[in-house]
C-alpha cells in the first residue's frame, strides 16, 4: 500500500480539525475527498506534505509502509509526494528555471544521483511544458509571479510533471479555472497517471471529476470521512448537497 | 579634549608631522585648520550618526600610524576577474602603484598634487562635521588623485584598490579626490583590502566634483575581515546634467560605517545610489545618505537592502534635502531588511525635508523575516530549508545586483553575495570581541565588553 492513514488526529491552536480520519491509497488509483468548505480537507492535504503549523494527536501516517511523523517536508518531496497548492505562492527574483533545477538536483542528490545536465533539463522542461499547453517563457520568470490564476495552477500540474511524484495530491486544483484551463489542467493529471503512481484530489465541485475520474470518492465531513463510495457518489453530492452527511 | 588616548595622541602627532613635511601651502593650511578642529572634538562621541555603534571598541585600540617601508605585494581579492580594466594600487596607505600608461587622465598619489591641483581639496567634507573628518584632512598620508580632463571617455573601468599588508595593527587616513571635467565619462570600482587578519581602523574619505554632462560609475566593494573597522565617507558635488550611479556592496567588515553625501547643485543633475549590506556575527553596518537638491529638475533614487544575523546591526540614517530653489525634483528612497534572528536588529529612518513646493518624493523602510509561505512551498518541492533560504535571501539582493551595468561585476557580485551567504566568505574570522560560540547563540549585547 502506498499511503495509508489510521485515526489521524490534528488540531491547530488547540482547535481539533482531523477527528480519527482513516484512509487507504495503492498505487494505480484515483481518490476524490469531497466535502463542505472548513471540514479538514486542506488541513490533510498539509498534513501529508509535512507542514509543521499542525500538531498531530494522535494516529498515524504510512507512506510505503514508514511512518513518516519525523520526515521533514523536504524528505517526503524527495521520496514522492506532492502537493499541488490551493493557492501556489509567488516568489519574486527566483527564476522558474532556477527553481525547477534546484528542486530536481535535490531529489536525484537524496537518490544518490548526479545532477541533472543543463540540455537534458531543458529538454525536459520544454517537453512538459507542452503537457499542460503553458506559453510561458518561463526562463527570465520568477515563480508565479505575475501568473494568472490559471497559470499558476497550470504551473503546479507542470512542476508535479518535472518531479514525477508517486503520491500527488491535488488540493483544489480547479477553484478559480475557466473551462479551458480546467480541460487543459486534467489533460495533464490524466497523462500523468499510471500503475505506479497514486492521486488524491481534493475539491468542492464533481466537475472536475467530468474530467479526471475517480477510482474512489469520499465524503470528509467535520474532520472524519463520512461515506466512501465510486465515481457515482460524486454524482449524489452534486445533486442532493452534503446535508445529507451532516449527521 | 580632556583626557587624550594613546591614540589621538599617535594621530596628533602624525599629524604635526605631515604638516611639518607638507611642501603644499593651501594643503597645508588646511592640514593646520583641521587639526585645530580636531584638538577641540570629542573623539569618543556618542552622535546621531553614531547610533549604537560599536566604534569605540575599535578606538580604543592600540594602532600604529606611522608610515612605513612597503613590502612586496601579493594578489588582492577583490581584484575583479575577466574585466578588462586598469587597475592602480594604494599599499598601506601611503605608496601609489600605477603601471598604467597613456589612460588618457592624470592619476597620482595626493601627497603629491600642486596648488592648483588641489584647488578643490577639502572643500566638500566640513572639519567641524566629524573628528573623523578633521583627522583625515590633518593627517592623511596618501590616497588616489584622479582628475579627468573635459570631453574625454574613459573606455576601461578603473580599479582603485587600497590594501593592507602590515603586520602590525594600523590606522590609516586615506583621502582621495576625484575631478571630473564637462561631458566626459568614467566608471571607478574602489575597494578596500587586507591580506593580513590584524586589526585595521580605515578612515577613508572621497570627495568628488563632476563636471557638466558628465557620467560616472562608481563601484565600493567592502570585504575584509571582523577585525577590520571602515569609516568610508563619499562627498560628490554634481553640475549641470550630470549623471552618478553608487554602488554599495557591503559583504564583511567588522564595522563599517558608510556615508554618502550627494549635492545636486545645478539642474538636471541625476543621482542614483544603491546599495546591500550583508552582516553576522557581532558585526555593525551603517549607512547614512544624505542628498541635496539644490537646483532644479534634479533626480535622486536610492535603494538599499539589508540582510542581518546573529547579534548583528545594522543602519539606514536616510536624508533628502530639497531646498527652496529645487522645482520639479523627484526623489525617493527606499530601504529594505530581513532579520535572520531574533537578536538582529535595524535601525531605518527615511527622512525627507521639503522647502520646494512643486516636487515629487516619497521614501519607505520595511523590516522583515522570510517568507514562510515561500518556504514552505519551496520545501514541498524537495528543496531543503537552507537551500529555500539561500534562494529567497538572493532573489531579496538579486534586485539591487540587477542594477549593475558591467556584466562582470554583476556576475561576480553575484558569487559573492552566494557565497557570502553560504557563509564561505568569513568563516575562519574571529568575531570582533571573540565571544565564544555559546555566547553567539545565546547571548545578549553584553557579551561586547
Amino acid at each position: 500500500m502506498l499511503l495509508q492513514i489510521k485515526n489521524l488526529h490534528v488540531s491547530i491552536e488547540g482547535k481539533e480539525i482531523l477527528k480519527g480520519l482513516s484512509l487507504n491509497v495503492n498505487r494505480g488509483e484515483v481518490h476524490a475527498i469531497m466535502g463542505p468548505n472548513g471540514t479538514g480537507k486542506s488541513t490533510l492535504a498539509s498534513v501529508i506534505a509535512g507542514r509543521d503549523i499542525f500538531s498531530i494527536d494522535g494516529g498515524e501516517i504510512l507512506y510505503k509502509n514508514n511512518d513518516i511523523s519525523g520526515w521533514s517536508v523536504d524528505k517526503r518531496a524527495n521520496e514522492g509526494i506532492f502537493l499541488s497548492f490551493q493557492y501556489p505562492v509567488e516568489i519574486p527574483g527566483v527564476s522558474m528555471v532556477n527553481f525547477m533545477k534546484t528542486a530536481i538536483n535535490e531529489k536525484r542528490s537524496y537518490l544518490g544521483q548526479d545532477p541533472i545536465p543543463m540540455p537534458e533539463f531543458m529538454a525536459k522542461m520544454e517537453e512538459k511544458k507542452q503537457l499542460v499547453e503553458m506559453q510561458a517563457k518561463l526562463t527570465n520568470r520568477s515563480v508565479n509571479e505575475g501568473f494568472s490564476g490559471g497559470e499558476k495552477k497550470k504551473n503546479e500540474i507542470f512542476q508535479m510533471a518535472m518531479l514525477e511524484p508517486e503520491l500527488a495530491i491535488l488540493d483544489e486544483t480547479d477553484s478559480g479555472l475557466d473551462i479551458d484551463a480546467l480541460r487543459v489542467v486534467s489533460n495533464g493529471v490524466n497523462k500523468l497517471r499510471s500503475s505506479n503512481n497514486a492521486f488524491i484530489i481534493i475539491t468542492h465541485y464533481q466537475r472536475l471529476l467530468d474530467y479526471i475520474v475517480p477510482d474512489f470518492v469520499h465524503v470528509l465531513y467535520d474532520g472524519k470521512i463520512v461515506k466512501s463510495g465510486t465515481k457515482e457518489l460524486a454524482l449524489e453530492l452534486e445533486e442532493k448537497g452534503y446535508e445529507n452527511f451532516k449527521k | 579634549m580632556l583626557c587624550m588616548n594613546s591614540l589621538e595622541k599617535s594621530l596628533i602627532n602624525l599629524a604635526d608631522d605631515l604638516i611639518k613635511a607638507e611642501k603644499n601651502s593651501s594643503v597645508k593650511q588646511k592640514r593646520m585648520e583641521a587639526l585645530d578642529c580636531f584638538a577641540k572634538q570629542d573623539f569618543n562621541y556618542k552622535s546621531d550618526n553614531w547610533l549604537n555603534a560599536k566604534i569605540d571598541v575599535f578606538l580604543k585600540r592600540q594602532y600604529q600610524t606611522s608610515i612605513k617601508e612597503v613590502s612586496d605585494i601579493q594578489a588582492f581579492s577583490c581584484e575583479i576577474d575577466n574585466i578588462e580594466s586598469n587597475a592602480a594600487y594604494l599599499v598601506n596607505g601611503n605608496k601609489l602603484i600605477n603601471n598604467n600608461k597613456n589612460l588618457g587622465l592624470q592619476l597620482s598619489n595626493i601627497v603629491d598634487v600642486t596648488e592648483t591641483e588641489a584647488s578643490t581639496f577639502a572643500a566638500a567634507a566640513a572639519s567641524e562635521d566629524d573628528c573623523l573628518y578633521s583627522i583625515n584632512t590633518a593627517a592623511f598620508t596618501g590616497g588616489f588623485f584622479l582628475n579627468i580632463p573635459d570631453n574625454t571617455v574613459v573606455e576601461l573601468p578603473l580599479q582603485l584598490i587600497s590594501v593592507n599588508n602590515q603586520q602590525e595593527d594600523s590606522f590609516y587616513n586615506i583621502r582621495n579626490l576625484i575631478k571630473i571635467g564637462d561631458n566626459s565619462q568614467v566608471k571607478i570600482i574602489q575597494c578596500d583590502d587586507s591580506v593580513v587578519d590584524n586589526y585595521l581602523f580605515i578612515n577613508n574619505i572621497t570627495e568628488i566634483f563632476v563636471g557638466k554632462n558628465s557620467h560616472l560609475d562608481l563601484y565600493k566593494m567592502y570585504n575584509l575581515s571582523n577585525s577590520t573597522a571602515v569609516v568610508n565617507s563619499i562627498f560628490i558635488e554634481q553640475k549641470a546634467n550630470s549623471v552618478v550611479n553608487t554602488y554599495n556592496f557591503e559583504l564583511n567588515a567588522g564595522l563599517l560605517r558608510s556615508k554618502l553625501v550627494s549635492k545636486l547643485i545645478e539642474q538636471g543633475a541625476e543621482s542614483y545610489s544603491f546599495g546591500i549590506y550583508l552582516v553576522d556575527k557581532q558585526q555593525y553596518m551603517s549607512n547614512l545618505v544624505d542628498v541635496e537638491h539644490l537646483a532644479p529638475n534634479c533626480k535622486s533614487e536610492q535603494i538599499f537592502k539589508g540582510i542581518v544575523d546573529d547579534l548583528a546591526r545594522a543602519v539606514f540614517n536616510g536624508k533628502i534635502v530639497v531646498h527652496k530653489d529645487a522645482q520639479k525634483t523627484i526623489a525617493s528612497q527606499v530601504n529594505r531588511n530581513i532579520l535572520l534572528s531574533e537578536k538582529a536588529k535595524v535601525n531605518s529612518k527615511p527622512y525627507l525635508e521639503i522647502y520646494a513646493d512643486d516636487v515629487k518624493c516619497s521614501h519607505g523602510t520595511t523590516v522583515g523575516q522570510l517568507n514562510e509561505e515561500a518556504l514552505f512551498y519551496m520545501q514541498a518541492r524537495g528543496i531543503s530549508v537552507e537551500n529555500a533560504r539561500r534562494l529567497l535571501l538572493n532573489a531579496f539582493i538579486g534586485e539591487v545586483i540587477d542594477k549593475i551595468h558591467i556584466e562582470p561585476i554583476k556576475v561576480r557580485m553575484s558569487d559573492l553575495v552566494k557565497k557570502r551567504l553560504n557563509g564561505e566568505l568569513s568563516k575562519c574570522n574571529n568575531c570582533i570581541i571573540r565571544c565564544s560560540d555559546a555566547q553567539l547563540n545565546d547571548a545578549d549585547d553584553n557579551c561586547i565588553e
